[in-house]
């Protein structure tokens, strides 16, 4: 972990990445789309079209859109018609050099942006039931024409495709992947029936447990890493000094007051913390037997049975505390004490032998150090 | 504990704990560095499936802080660079929703290095995941979290695999190495997990799921839970949810809880929730300490959340604790309010009060974020802790915090913050943070016709 070499090794391979990806950008000699938003550069060339203006011609959607009449997926294919199926009605537009008539920057003449597939959709089931009607989900068509503007979008809203009873089931069941292509790339709004309302921050723990496939439908890994990752730089309170409002755990002074916390709820510690974590800071101020120049941190008559501090009582309602810097196995300080033998006495819990059978002892290392 | 003293610590422990945590580290990194290595082959050199999309996130902080350790007071200044990528839109035949994610970490210390170590890091997931089989078979390989059931938000190198045959049931398996966490020593050389779940809608969803994580040949966790979330109640916007944890070893229940949270759409929300403990459980059982203790702590209470006015919101909580050394209570009350046009400002008071038999402390702390122009904003953050015992000989705590932002460019965001605090282990401290934040989404293909 502490390998300088792996320090680098996230910008590493964020370099990595993009150096691979950069030639991928340069060699293809595109139109690059704007990386941000994922809209079309605003001064590139888009195309003058209008479906109204068609349609008045009397042009069937078929006669343009042949291929998405069978389409039964729009993963990994294009679908809106090539330049030889326009040039099959205005050929002579293109023999007289006149671009402009369907490219609005004619001097750099480009193709469709391309369109994000956001959605498993078969076409070709959907046309059957809708009778080769397309308007009963693309609302919009004919859209009005342009005025000599590129052409509108016709995508059908979501509402269109809830009101068919087994997308009804599907939204409420929270089944979005078998529409949603990757909901978890979008700046998701949440619609109102999975928005997080009241603190949800509080609740989101119960939830997930039991949930998490849901979560994962719109929220990567990440997202709980941010939190949640026991590899972190730093605590959630110090990334985000800017989020004063939220409910964060370790906010402000917490080094005073985490031994209070701890006696609290020391499961909620250990939850995040494993063992041997706090040994680690304590170390540091010399307050473990293993430190440089160990004090104790304990009251005079703590190692006393019987006195009003006793560590007894103290480790049979808090072991986990004790553990926090005593464990190191063996060598640990309650062995030399606790052993069989030892001046301490039995240390095991009333009904100990109830779950653990005496044959434990031989098979388990971690008997063996006491019972010699 | 400051994120200078982790900084430097964490080679200390390393040092202290000799070489089998060593050793181990150098599997894992192994096993972590093939994965990796796994996922940039798939997204630079795949054959045919090369990703369209990739989302970068870069975050670059700069800390500067006195570290009293010991009587000694050190000034540290280490510099964290966070990144996060993920590739996706690949297109290979048969695999679905295939992204490769990385975020990790990388620190250097600017003042003196202790024990000869000025930088490290880590990272914290690194995977490829994909669906297969009409997305009926979802699998994860590489450094993840394990978040359902009796994972308890375990992090592991490996591979998950989730089977849903059927849109409503699914079986989910893990196998694995468990993540050292940071300043702490492995704890387990396997880690084998399970669930099987149910989940007839969005909202209701129930599992049994099973955990083991071996040491040295020796077990340190086997677990099994229950795990049942139902959001409607005959209609009534009734969430129930409930949790148990059983370690098979001490056949003692681990944790356990129950909540039951009634929401009124957006205004108003309150729960009563139960939990059970046993501390001694949380340790691993191959730890001598594991043969100590029998206790368990209880706690129960209730919960509110109220939207008073649109500007307004309330929360607060009330828990008794009862465990083997009496009873102590624990309550918060926190109100946040917008003002100005569009609620661009925010202003609040939060209080907390943590009695225990012996110990305990009372909270007192306001907040505001103020909005300048839309691109320019700053928070203030006071807070003052009265402890009921002495700490380090001392009853009381204050720190202050002050955070200017100023997002000036789309994706980019730069603050600084300055925090003064006068506590128990510290007679004065300042500290300064500078951060810039850089998100990138990057469309680096576009489709010929």
């Amino acid at each position: 972990m502490t390998k300088i070499w792996l320090a680098t090794l996230p910008a590493s391979v964020l370099l990595a990445a993009l150096v691979a990806f950069g030639p991928g950008v340069g060699s293809s000699g595109c139109a690059r789309l704007d990386g941000r938003s994922g809209e079309h550069p605003a001064d590139a060339d888009r195309l003058r079209f209008s479906h109204a203006t068609h349609a008045r011609a009397k042009v069937d959607c078929v006669a343009c859109h042949e291929e998405i009449y069978d389409a039964k997926t729009m993963e990994g294919r294009r679908f809106l018609p090539p330049e030889s199926k326009c040039l099959e009605c205005h050929k002579e537009k293109k023999t007289q050099g006149d671009c402009g008539f369907c490219h609005l920057d004619a001097q750099h003449p480009t193709t469709y942006p391309k369109v994000e597939r956001t959605l498993r959709l078969s076409h070709a089931d959907h046309i059957e039931r809708v009778k080769e009607n397309c308007a009963v989900c693309h609302l919009k068509l004919p859209e009005p024409a342009p005025a000599g503007g590129p052409a509108a979008s016709t995508v059908p809203p979501m509402s269109t495709c809830t009101g068919c009873h087994e997308h009804a089931v599907e939204f409420a069941a929270g089944a979005c992947s078998p529409c949603h292509v990757d909901l978890r790339k979008f700046p998701l709004r949440p619609v109102s029936l999975f928005s997080h309302q009241g603190n949800f921050v509080r609740q989101h723990g119960p939830i997930a447990r039991s949930s998490g496939e849901g979560c994962a439908a719109c929220h990567d890994q990440t997202f709980c890493a941010d939190c949640h990752a026991r590899t972190v730089a730093v605590p959630v309170e110090v990334k985000f000094p800017e989020q004063v409002a939220g409910d964060f755990i370790h906010r402000a002074d917490y080094v005073s007051r985490h031994a209070i916390e701890a006696r609290a709820d020391e499961g909620m510690c250990r939850r995040c913390h494993g063992p041997s974590f706090c040994d680690t800071c304590h170390q540091a101020n010399n307050l473990t037997p293993l430190s440089v120049n160990p004090r104790s941190p304990h009251p005079p008559d703590f190692s006393f049975p019987g006195s009003p501090n006793s560590h007894g009582p103290l480790a049979r309602r808090d072991i986990a505390a004790c553990a926090s810097c005593h464990d190191q196995g063996a060598r640990s300080n309650c062995v030399d004490c606790h052993k069989v033998g030892g001046v301490g006495g039995d240390p095991h819990p009333p009904g100990w032998t109830k779950h653990h059978p005496h044959d434990d002892i031989h098979g388990n290392p971690m008997c063996s150090t006491c019972h010699l | 504990m400051s994120p200078s003293n982790r900084l430097l610590g964490g080679g200390a422990l390393a040092r202290g704990r000799g070489g089998r945590g060593a050793r181990r580290r150098g599997d894992r990194r192994v096993l972590l560095i093939v994965t990796v290595g796994l996922g940039l082959a798939l997204t630079v050199r795949g054959r045919g499936g090369r990703a369209e999309t990739i989302d970068a996130t870069s975050t670059t902080l700069v800390t500067g802080r006195q570290d009293p350790r010991d009587g000694v007071v050190h000034t540290t200044i280490p510099v964290y660079e966070l990144v996060s990528v993920r590739a996706s839109d690949f297109h290979l035949r048969g695999v679905d929703d295939l992204n490769v994610l990385v975020s990790g970490w990388g620190a250097l210390s600017l003042s003196d290095p202790i024990d000869g170590r000025r930088g490290l890091g880590d990272l914290d997931l690194a995977f490829a995941e994909a669906k297969v089989l009409r997305r009926r078979v979802a699998l994860r390989l590489g450094r993840q979290l394990l978040m359902a059931g009796a994972g308890r938000n375990l992090a592991f190198d490996g591979l998950g695999v989730t089977v849903m045959p059927v849109r409503w049931a699914g079986l989910s398996a893990q196998a694995g190495v468990p993540v050292t966490p940071r300043f702490a020593v492995d704890r387990g050389d396997t880690l084998v997990a399970g669930r099987a779940f149910v989940k007839p809608s969005f909202d209701t969803e129930a599992g049994l799921s099973f955990l083991q994580v071996m040491d040295d040949s020796q077990v340190a966790r086997r677990d099994v839970a229950l795990d049942a979330r139902v959001a409607r109640v005959r209609s009534l916007p009734l969430a129930l949810s409930g949790f148990a944890l059983v370690s098979l070893p001490e056949r003692r229940l681990a944790e356990g809880n129950l909540t039951a949270t009634w929401q009124l759409g957006r205004l108003f929300e309150v729960s009563g929730d139960y939990r059970r403990t046993a501390p001694d459980l949380f340790l691993p059982r191959n730890s001598i300490f594991s043969v100590f203790s029998q206790e368990s702590r209880d706690e129960a209470g209730a919960y509110f959340y109220w939207k008073l006015i649109p500007r307004l919101r309330l929360q607060g909580d009330y828990h008794v604790v009862v465990d083997a050394t009496g009873t102590g209570q624990d309550g918060s009350l926190k109100a946040t309010a917008t003002l100005g046009a569009d609620g661009r400002h925010t202003v609040g008071l939060e209080s907390r009060k943590l009695a225990l038999p012996q110990t305990g402390f009372t909270l007192g702390r306001a907040f505001a974020l103020l909005r300048v122009t839309p691109r320019l904003w700053g928070t203030a953050d006071a807070s003052a802790f009265f402890f009921d015992a002495d700490v380090n000989g001392q009853r009381q705590s204050f720190v202050g915090a002050a955070t200017l932002a100023y997002d000036f460019r789309p994706e980019w965001r730069a603050l600084v913050t300055g925090i003064g605090s006068v506590t128990p282990f510290a007679e004065r401290r300042f500290e300064g943070m500078a951060k810039i934040v850089y998100g990138l989404t990057a469309k680096v293909r576009q489709v010929k016709p």
